[in-house]
This record gives C-alpha cells, sequence and structure tokens, in this order.
C-alpha cells in the first residue's frame, strides 16, 4: 500500500468496479453521498407532488388513491432512504476517522457490507411500496389498517430492519473505531464534537434498531401463522404495534438529528474562530439526549387510549429532554460571543441552523404539554414541528456539512456567491412552507388529508408557494456542487483556517489519510489561545 | 371563503378556554425564550462580524454561573408547561358530574352517533350547551380519531375497545368533526358537524320537536321537492364521501347516469339498476358488489327511512 499511500484518495485507482468493491472508507463515504441525495431528490419530488395537490380543495392534480401513496413514499424515502443514513453514511464515513487520525474506521470490510444492506433494505422496501396497489399506509404503518389495506407491510418492514441492521453495523463500526483508533495524544475530551455527536449516535443504532426486527417477527408470525398480535381480529392489540413502531421511530429521530448536531459545533467553531463553550457539556448533552430518547416513544401516543400514568410519564420525560437540547442551543450561542465572524455559506446554514431548530424545539414543548396535545395531536402543527426540527435541523445541518467539507471532500471549492444564494432562498422557502402549517394545525386541519374544508385554501396555498422555494434552492445547491466539483478552483489544505485534524491533511486527502500517523498535543478548537495555554 | 388571518377556529367547550390560556402562555414564553438567545446570536453575528483575517478571539471554554442558571431557568418553564398541561388534561379526561352519554362508532369512512333515547345519527351529532358530555366510542374496522378542533379534544376510537372522549360545550352553533387518525381511502371525506343546542332544544331535539335554525338535511322544507331532499341527504348521509355524481371514480361506483344502467357484478352476473336494486344496495349493501370494487360499503339498515330511500333514488334518477 505504501506506494500509494501519498495519492489522493480518487486517484489511487481506477474503474468502477474499484468503487463498488472499495473498502477506502472515504469511497464508501461518497457511495452514501450519490445514494442517499438521490433518495432526497426523490422524497423531494413526492413532497412537491402533495403540496401541488394540496392548493386547492378537493382533486387538483391526481386522485385521492395517488395522494395517499404520494405522501407514504414522500414519508418512508425521505426518513429511511435519506435522513437516517445521510450524515452517519456520507459524512461520518469520510471525516469520523480522519478527524481521530485513523487510517480508516475499525472493520472496513463490514463498512461495504453496511453500504450494501442498505442498498438492499430500499430494494425490499420499495418492493413493499410498490407491490399490489402500492402502500397507502403512510410511514408509519400503523395497524390494523396496514393489513387491511392489502399493502404488504412485512416487506416495508423487512425493508426497514435491514436498512436499520446497515445503520447497526455502521454504528457498531464507529463505535469501535472510536475506541480503538484514535492517534496518539487523541484523547476522549480532545476528540471533535462531531466525533461524539457520531458516537453517540451510533450507540443509538445498536440498542433501538433490534426492536424493528422484533416487531417484524411478530407481524410476520401474525401474518403467516395467524397468532394475534396487533390485529383485533385475531384477538390483538392495534395500539401495541404503535408503542413497537415508535419505541424504535423515536429514538431514530435522535439518530437523525445528533450528527447534525455536531456538524454545527464544528461549523459555528470555525467560523467564529473560537474556541466551543462548555465542551463537556455539549458532549454530556449529545449522551443524555441518546439516553433520554428511549424513554419518550409514548409522546406520539398521547391520544392513542393509552393509561394515564403512562401519559403522565412520557409527557415528563418529554420535557426533559428539552433541558439538554437547550444546553446545546445556549453554548452555541455563547460560542459566537466576542467570536470574529465569517458569513461563508457553512455558517449561513449553520446560523439558519439555530434559528429553525429554535422554532423546532420550542414548538416540541408544545406538543409535550398533555392538554396542548389533545388537540395538536395529528394536525398540521405536528407536520410543521418536526419539519422544523428534521429539514430545519438535519437538513439545514446537512447543508452546513456538505458546504463546510466541500473543499475536502472534492479538492475543489464551491462557488460562494451560489451558496449564499442557495441559502437564501432555502432559509425563505422553509419559513414560509412550514409556518404556514403552523397556522393551519392551530386551526384544526388534520394531516393526511386529501380534501380539506375551503376555509384552509389561504394558507395550504403559501405553504404551496413556499415548497417552489425551497425545490429551486435545492436546485441551485446541486448545480453549484456538480459544477464546482468540476470547474471549480482548487481547495487549499485548510480554506477556512479551521483547528480540525481533518484540515490537516490533503484536499482531497491521500489513501491513508494521513503522510504520517498525526500526534495530537490540543483540544480541537483552541483558537485564541496558544497551544498548552 | 379562505383567508390569511392566524386564528380562525372558534372556541366553544369549557377546555378550549382552558387550552387557549396555556397556548397563549406557551406563545409568549417562547416567543421571549426565542428572542433572548436567537436575538443574542443575531447581535453577536452583527457586532463581532470579521472585519479581517487572523483577529484574535477569546478563550472562553466555559462559565459554569451562565450554564448553571441557563439549565436553572429551562427547568422551571418546562416544569411549569409540565405540570400546567397535565393538570388541565387531567381535567379534560376526568369523569363528570351528570354526564350524558353518546356512544360512537366509527369505520372507514363515516361516524355513527347513538343516543340511549334511540336516535341513530351519521356524521352528525347534537349536544347540550353546558352539559358535560362522554362520548364512548370505538371502532368496526381500523383505528380512527374523532377530532372536533372547535372543542380541542380528540381522541382514538380504537377497533376492539372502548375510549372515551369529554367535553363540555359551552357555546351552541356548528362545529366541524373530523377523523385525525390516518385510516386509508376517504380519510379526508370522514368528516361531520356536532350542534351545540340548549338543553331545552336538545330535550325537544330529543323528543323529535327541534327544527334546526338552518334547515339541517332531513328536516326538509316543505317546499322543496323531493331529489331536492335526497340531494341533502347525499351529502348529510356521506354518500358524497364515496359516490361522486360527475362520472369520476372514488371509493364506490358513481351515481352518474346510475338509474336504469346495467351494472356488472363481481359474481359476472348482469343487474338493471332500478329502484329495488339501488334500495337493496342502501339497506344491504353487501348483497351485491359491483364489479372491480371493494366491499366497504356500510350497512344503512336504521340510519335511513324509508321517506330517506325514496328522496335519494329520486335524486339519483335525475343525475343523467
Amino acid at each position: 500500500m505504501s506506494h500509494a499511500a501519498n495519492v489522493n484518495f480518487y486517484k489511487a485507482s481506477s474503474g468502477l468496479k474499484n468503487w463498488l468493491i472499495t473498502l477506502d472508507h472515504k469511497r464508501i463515504g461518497i457511495l452514501y453521498l450519490y445514494t442517499t441525495l438521490l433518495s432526497f431528490v426523490i422524497g423531494g419530488i413526492f413532497a412537491l407532488l402533495v403540496r401541488l395537490e394540496l392548493f386547492t380543495p378537493g382533486p387538483t392534480i391526481m386522485s385521492q388513491q395517488n395522494y395517499n401513496r404520494a405522501f407514504t413514499l414522500h414519508g418512508a424515502i425521505m426518513v429511511f432512504w435519506f435522513i437516517i443514513p445521510a450524515v452517519p453514511g456520507i459524512l461520518g464515513n469520510f471525516f469520523l476517522p480522519i478527524m481521530i487520525g485513523a487510517k480508516d474506521v475499525a472493520f472496513p470490510k463490514l463498512n461495504l457490507l453496511s453500504y450494501y444492506l442498505l442498498i438492499l433494505g430500499m430494494a425490499v422496501n420499495l418492493y413493499g411500496l410498490m407491490a399490489g396497489n402500492g402502500a397507502d399506509t403512510g410511514w408509519t404503518f400503523y395497524t390494523p389498517y396496514s393489513i387491511r389495506t392489502g399493502a404488504n407491510v412485512v416487506s416495508m418492514v423487512l425493508g426497514v430492519f435491514l436498512m436499520g441492521f446497515s445503520s447497526i453495523l455502521t454504528g457498531l463500526n464507529f463505535i469501535a473505531t472510536t475506541h480503538t483508533l484514535r492517534c496518539p495524544g487523541m484523547t476522549w475530551f480532545r476528540m471533535p464534537l462531531f466525533v461524539w455527536a457520531i458516537y453517540a449516535t451510533a450507540v443509538l443504532q445498536v440498542f433501538a434498531t433490534p426492536v424493528i426486527g422484533i416487531t417484524l417477527l411478530l407481524l410476520a408470525a401474525e401474518r403467516f401463522l395467524g397468532i394475534g398480535f396487533f390485529d383485533p381480529k385475531l384477538g390483538g392489540d392495534p395500539v401495541l404495534f404503535q408503542h413497537f413502531f415508535w419505541f424504535y421511530s423515536h429514538p431514530a429521530v435522535y439518530i437523525m438529528i445528533l450528527p447534525g448536531m455536531g456538524i454545527i459545533s464544528e461549523v459555528l467553531t470555525t467560523f467564529s474562530q473560537k474556541t466551543i463553550f462548555g465542551y463537556k457539556a455539549v458532549a454530556a448533552s449529545s449522551l443524555g439526549l441518546a439516553f433520554v430518547s428511549f424513554l419518550v416513544w409514548g409522546h406520539h401516543m398521547f391520544t392513542s387510549g393509552q393509561s394515564l400514568v403512562a401519559n403522565f410519564l412520557f409527557s415528563l420525560f418529554t420535557m426533559a429532554t428539552a433541558v439538554p437540547s437547550a444546553v446545546k442551543m445556549f453554548n452555541w450561542v455563547a460560542t459566537l460571543y466576542k467570536g470574529s465572524i465569517s458569513l461563508k455559506t457553512p455558517m449561513l446554514f449553520a446560523l439558519g441552523f439555530l434559528f429553525t431548530f429554535a422554532i423546532g424545539g420550542l414548538t416540541g414543548i408544545f406538543l409535550g404539554a398533555l392538554s396542548i396535545d389533545m388537540h395538536f395531536q395529528a394536525t398540521y402543527f405536528v407536520v410543521a414541528h418536526f419539519h422544523y426540527v428534521m429539514m430545519g435541523g438535519t437538513v439545514v445541518a446537512f447543508f452546513a456539512g456538505l458546504y463546510y467539507w466541500f473543499p475536502k471532500m472534492t479538492g475543489k471549492m464551491y462557488n460562494e456567491m451560489l451558496g449564499r444564494v442557495n441559502f437564501v432562498l432555502f432559509f425563505i422557502g422553509f419559513n414560509i412552507t412550514f409556518m404556514a402549517q403552523f397556522v393551519l394545525g392551530v386551526n384544526g386541519m388534520p394531516r393526511r388529508y386529501y380534501d380539506y374544508l375551503p376555509k384552509y385554501t389561504g394558507w395550504n396555498q403559501v405553504s404551496t408557494v413556499g415548497s417552489w422555494i425551497i425545490a429551486l434552492s435545492v436546485i441551485v445547491m446541486l448545480f453549484n456542487f456538480i459544477w464546482s466539483a468540476l470547474h471549480g478552483e482548487k481547495a487549499p489544505m485548510n480554506p477556512w483556517n479551521s483547528k480540525g485534524l481533518e484540515w490537516t491533511t490533503q484536499s482531497p486527502p491521500v489513501l491513508e489519510n494521513f503522510e504520517h500517523t498525526p500526534t495530537v498535543t490540543a483540544g480541537p478548537y483552541e483558537y485564541g489561545t496558544p497551544v498548552h495555554a | 371563503m379562505s383567508s390569511l388571518a392566524l386564528n380562525f377556529l372558534p372556541a366553544a367547550s369549557v377546555s378550549a378556554d382552558k387550552f387557549n390560556l396555556l397556548l397563549h402562555f406557551l406563545i409568549v414564553t417562547s416567543i421571549v425564550s426565542f428572542v433572548l438567545c436567537i436575538g443574542a446570536g443575531f447581535i453577536f453575528v452583527v457586532k463581532y462580524r470579521r472585519r479581517r483575517d487572523n483577529e484574535h478571539t477569546p478563550y472562553i471554554p466555559h462559565n459554569y454561573l451562565v450554564e448553571f442558571l441557563s439549565i436553572f431557568a429551562t427547568s422551571v418553564v418546562v416544569a411549569i408547561i409540565f405540570l400546567w398541561g397535565w393538570y388541565d388534561y387531567s381535567d379534560f379526561i376526568a369523569p363528570k358530574l351528570g354526564e350524558y352519554e353518546i356512544n360512537v362508532i366509527g369505520q372507514q369512512w363515516s361516524w355513527t352517533v347513538q343516543y340511549a333515547e334511540g336516535k341513530t345519527l351519521m356524521n352528525e351529532m347534537y349536544v347540550p350547551r353546558g352539559r358535560p358530555v362522554r362520548v364512548i366510542m370505538t371502532s368496526k374496522d381500523v383505528t380512527h380519531d374523532f377530532f372536533i378542533p372547535a372543542f380541542r379534544v380528540k381522541q382514538d376510537a380504537v377497533p376492539g375497545q372502548y375510549t372515551n372522549l369529554r367535553f363540555t360545550a359551552n357555546k351552541t352553533g356548528d362545529y366541524d368533526i373530523f377523523c385525525a387518525q390516518y385510516c386509508g381511502g376517504a380519510h379526508s371525506g370522514m368528516i361531520g358537524i356536532v350542534h351545540v343546542v340548549e338543553p331545552d332544544d336538545f330535550q325537544k331535539w330529543l323528543d323529535g320537536m327541534y327544527r334546526a335554525p338552518v334547515a339541517a338535511a332531513g328536516a326538509a322544507a316543505p317546499t322543496m321537492t323531493l331529489a331536492e331532499r335526497g340531494h341533502g341527504l347525499y351529502q348529510s348521509k356521506t354518500c358524497v364521501t364515496c359516490h361522486t355524481i360527475d362520472g369520476s371514480r372514488l371509493i364506490g361506483p358513481t351515481f352518474k347516469g346510475l338509474y336504469g344502467s346495467k351494472v356488472e357484478l363481481n359474481d359476472g352476473q348482469t343487474v338493471v339498476a332500478d329502484e329495488n336494486y339501488l334500495r337493496e344496495s342502501i339497506v344491504a349493501p353487501m348483497a351485491k358488489i359491483v364489479k372491480g370494487y371493494p366491499p366497504q360499503m356500510p350497512m344503512f339498515t336504521g340510519l335511513v327511512s324509508d321517506e330517506d330511500i325514496n328522496a335519494l333514488i329520486a335524486y339519483i334518477k335525475t343525475l343523467k
């Protein structure tokens, strides 16, 4: 390998085969990049169709059946094919080893297997979504509807489980890598917060995902052996499925958001040239959120008829998640204090994240309050809230991360002007789209409605117009990335003057990441102070 | 009809008033915290924007006092919100003295409302103003959710079990009922009206003596033709949810051109859609299933009178 060690990883070998069976964590990261960005575009097209249908009450562009399929595909693709795998898959794979000074992940072959399990899971999930008349269950597959509609719920859940298994293996790999492959001097408290966030995510993936496997077994037993677990006709309890589903899918929400939070810590420190305020508090709050996320699944079910005690406890624990989330917000804002703030595109997205994630978090407190949830549950208020968290949180952080590390990943600079246009369009479009949905929710419009009363028309039209602005911003972004990767200026080793370890190697990195294994002597955010201060 | 008002939802129950109080507290608290936190960030961005490269920045790794105070303040505020939400919620769901009980059954895609005194309604509910009401509900097929936005309450209707929804309406008027748990197909058509009336009027209604101020379907004005009455029933008895009158396909076959046409059934037979066929399809819909359509239609036995059926048939005859 030594002959190739000093060549950048794109040039180390060539040919499609060398990409498809690569064991290089950076190349696997690039495979995830193509896969998940394509999923994002497909899921986005379904979102645009859903919004277009809702431009007027009654039929607009599609039938009721097709609308139900469209929002099912939008939700399932965005959650399972895009948000869960995107940040760990792309940025975690590419940067976790580099940020701790390793040559690769602990188990490179397992890493490649994880990628193909994702592809297999997507295929099985897609089969379930398309089989028969096409699934119209919503991404939550609630029984007994999902059983009666003739949807192939077993293959849908099998697909989700295979994708989840892929993230278990990725999680194990990241945990092992973080424990065993840190370079000399990289103590736990010198690790970048992105690494902490990916580590916390990995723990969640390993513990939460098996539950979806159990659910799958029970569904299969019900379907093929006639043992009643969920179907009341067989003596089962349909609410039990909701418990199982959310026992996985609520921690999965934190699988989606924690890596994004890690990105924000990296970007804010770099572009304000300040050390992070409260490093240990931010790291601990990642682990705290990961832990408490296992205790709040029942807040999706306050109106399902579950017991009072359950509602009391789930509401209490849900409120508890506000504290570590708020700690992070305060620490990020405090990091800006007396900084040297540069408003490059990654920083614009990171600041935009603070704005939109704050709204997502605060409206989560509304929904956690039991009496308020009696009205807001299953209305557009919920839809707006989780888009503020998932899109305004994770996706905005993901965009920040893509722009931030674009020079390192491609060796080229992106176009700053287009990047800023991208941000402004996205920020305006996003807030128009989902602010309108908060208003619809407050006024009682339920989600998953093909048709609605005429009084809701105005805000639905505002929301739909907003979705077009988001679409435009994504087109600008994709154009920027493709054009810049081909024709951009050559990127220097450290264009942002960052203190992160990944910026001490070439852009793009050499095959084994560093020409010589680095030795770390200070923390990751030692701005404004001499080392060993 | 539609507007861009921020709040166009009436509040018509005791719980709605309590809900609004906490909601306003939440909105004010949120805006204050948002402005404090994000506003500080905005000021920092403007004040400390980079003026030249390699500016010196101070090294501030933490400040325990600031961190402790922010955690403490956040915990106090969320604790208040939690307790307030729990307190109101316990009140919403607690059994009340002198409750009036109404049974509701959800099914794809309509609500059946049953009164102890014998009345049965579809997608329509009468409740007395000022008296606590307990809705006891279940579902025939999949999980639904009985949601009255103007009362700020909802509850899942789960097959195989009973769940309860409680409210005390405090303003007379007509308010929307929605299904808020996705149930496939015509989920968004599973809507209805709750009429809040004065207790005296409620008693009159139970006795069959009450005339709604707005001519509700079924209570036809004498000047209406039979077909006009049928048109009202087409909407109030929820035929509209699954059957169009313009020839397009929904869950069930369209009514356009139905009368007198030849209908092919799923067992290969063909029947002519005459009065007897239409009547049977309403009271015993499983007897003959049209080819290519699901056996989905609920039985309307006891929900429509013979007079109603005549009116509906008269209406369908006009749809050529």
